[in-house]
């Protein structure tokens, strides 16, 4: 009986500190997912446009590789998923800047032809 | 013993499973999501929204059921991430639809500036062509004018000349008539000398100026004479009349017999009417037994007497 509690205790405990294992080849998929964001983000020019967030990407990405090589695959797996969500975020941060601008700049366009319009119709 | 150690495992499995987490990275995505809510996120980026929303549910129900602060704070990142993502879409869908609006926008307005601007160069043509045409109607008044100036100069040129030639003519008439000028015009007298005492016949002298007369008749044939005999005051009117009648008519039968003609002869006798000086004395009278030939102008009229 008593054997039989230390055991339940034991099983009890262990699936509360989750100290799931993370396979080495998990947290490698999760960098290699991350490093392919990070290259779509600097497609985007997200350097330009989104700098902090692409730097954020960056360091993690660099954290989640050293993590790996420590054989730490948990904090691997976790700095490989924020550094891919990171690089997401800087991609469609940079593509919504991008996209503004150009909307700026034909309202600009919009507003240069209105100017000459009101000139021409003035200078008469 | 039994019954402790039952206790001691619900006590651990609660203490395992029980209090929720407390995450700042929880409570921020969830506000995230609640300001994306509010700017309609939903709308305009549906997919990521829906994603976003998702990855906030996960890490709320991780933070209520789990106890590993690590996992729930990475959980709340990933979510947060996920809402700005969100919103960066939803920008990004937002700005996609303004530029086709712009886009329309612009074409509407270059075509509204280019019909402007062809307004405006219709319209600074038309100015053109009125300014010139007022320039060449300006231009055409003035050369009007420069011409009329001309004309009238020209034409005032050739009155004064016309002027001074007649004045010269004049003037040679005069010298060669030994006339006088007075308003009726050219008058030639043949005084009393150039008669027989109380005849009408004409002496050598009243004969040279009729032959001068008649040089003249001659060089102006549209030229007609009038000859005006008049007397002094001695005798009858009667006889004085008839006296002067006589010697107008001695003057008129010596130009007829040069050559001129009757009809540019016209004589009349005035007696001792219109005299030239006072009757008083021998000189006066001699002075007013005379005959005047009055010269037409170039049409042929003589004024009438008047005094």
């Amino acid at each position: 009986m008593t054997r039989f509690l230390a055991l339940g205790l034991a099983l009890v405990l262990a699936g509360c500190t989750g100290t799931s294992r993370i396979a080495p080849e998990t947290a490698r998929a999760e960098i290699r997912t991350a490093r392919t964001a990070l290259s779509q983000a600097e497609q985007a020019d997200a350097a330009t446009h989104a700098a902090v967030a692409l730097r954020a990407a960056r360091q993690k990405l660099d954290d989640a590789e050293r993590a790996l090589s420590t054989g730490d695959t948990e904090t691997a797996e976790r700095l490989g998923e924020q550094a891919a969500i990171d690089a997401k975020l800087a991609e469609a941060r940079a593509r919504a800047v991008v996209a503004e601008r150009a909307v700026a700049e034909v309202q600009a366009a919009i507003q240069a032809l209105r100017d000459e319009i009101a000139r021409n119709r003035r200078a008469n | 013993m039994t019954r402790f150690s039952l206790a001691l495992v619900v006590l651990v499995a609660a203490g395992c499973s029980a209090p929720a987490v407390l995450s700042a990275r929880v409570s921020e995505a969830q506000a995230a999501l609640a300001a994306a809510t509010a700017n309609g996120v939903a709308g305009d980026a549906p997919v990521a929204y829906e994603e976003a929303r998702e990855a906030v549910t996960r890490a709320e129900n991780a933070r209520l059921q789990r106890g590993d602060q690590a996992m729930v704070d990475h959980l709340g990142y990933l979510a947060l991430q996920q809402v700005r993502i969100a919103e960066e879409t939803a920008r990004l869908n937002r700005a996609g639809r303004d530029i086709e609006t712009a886009r329309a926008e612009r074409q509407r307005v270059q075509l509204e500036a280019r019909t402007a601007e062809a307004e405006a160069a219709q319209r600074r043509a038309e100015r053109a062509q009125r300014d010139a045409e007022a320039a060449r109607r300006e231009a055409e008044t003035a050369q009007q004018a420069a011409q009329r100036e001309r004309a009238e100069a020209e034409a005032a040129r050739q009155r004064a000349e016309a002027a001074l030639r007649r004045a010269q003519e004049l003037a040679a008439q005069v010298d060669d008539l030994q006339a006088r000028l007075t308003n009726r015009g050219l008058v030639l007298t043949l005084g009393d000398v150039l008669f027989d005492t109380g005849q009408a016949t004409l002496k050598p002298g009243g004969l040279r100026a009729v032959e001068r007369l008649v040089a003249f008749l001659n060089d102006y044939p549209q030229r007609t004479v009038l000859v005006e005999g008049f007397t002094d005051e001695v005798g009858s009117d009667e006889s004085n009349l008839r006296l002067s009648e006589r010697r107008a008519a001695a003057v008129q039968a010596a130009l007829l017999e040069r050559g001129i003609p009757p009809a540019r002869i016209r004589t009349r006798g005035y007696g001792e009417g219109f005299p030239v000086a006072s009757n008083a004395t021998a000189a006066g009278r001699q002075q007013n037994r005379r005959v005047e030939v009055v010269i037409s102008d170039d049409n042929g009229t003589i004024p009438e007497r008047t005094e």
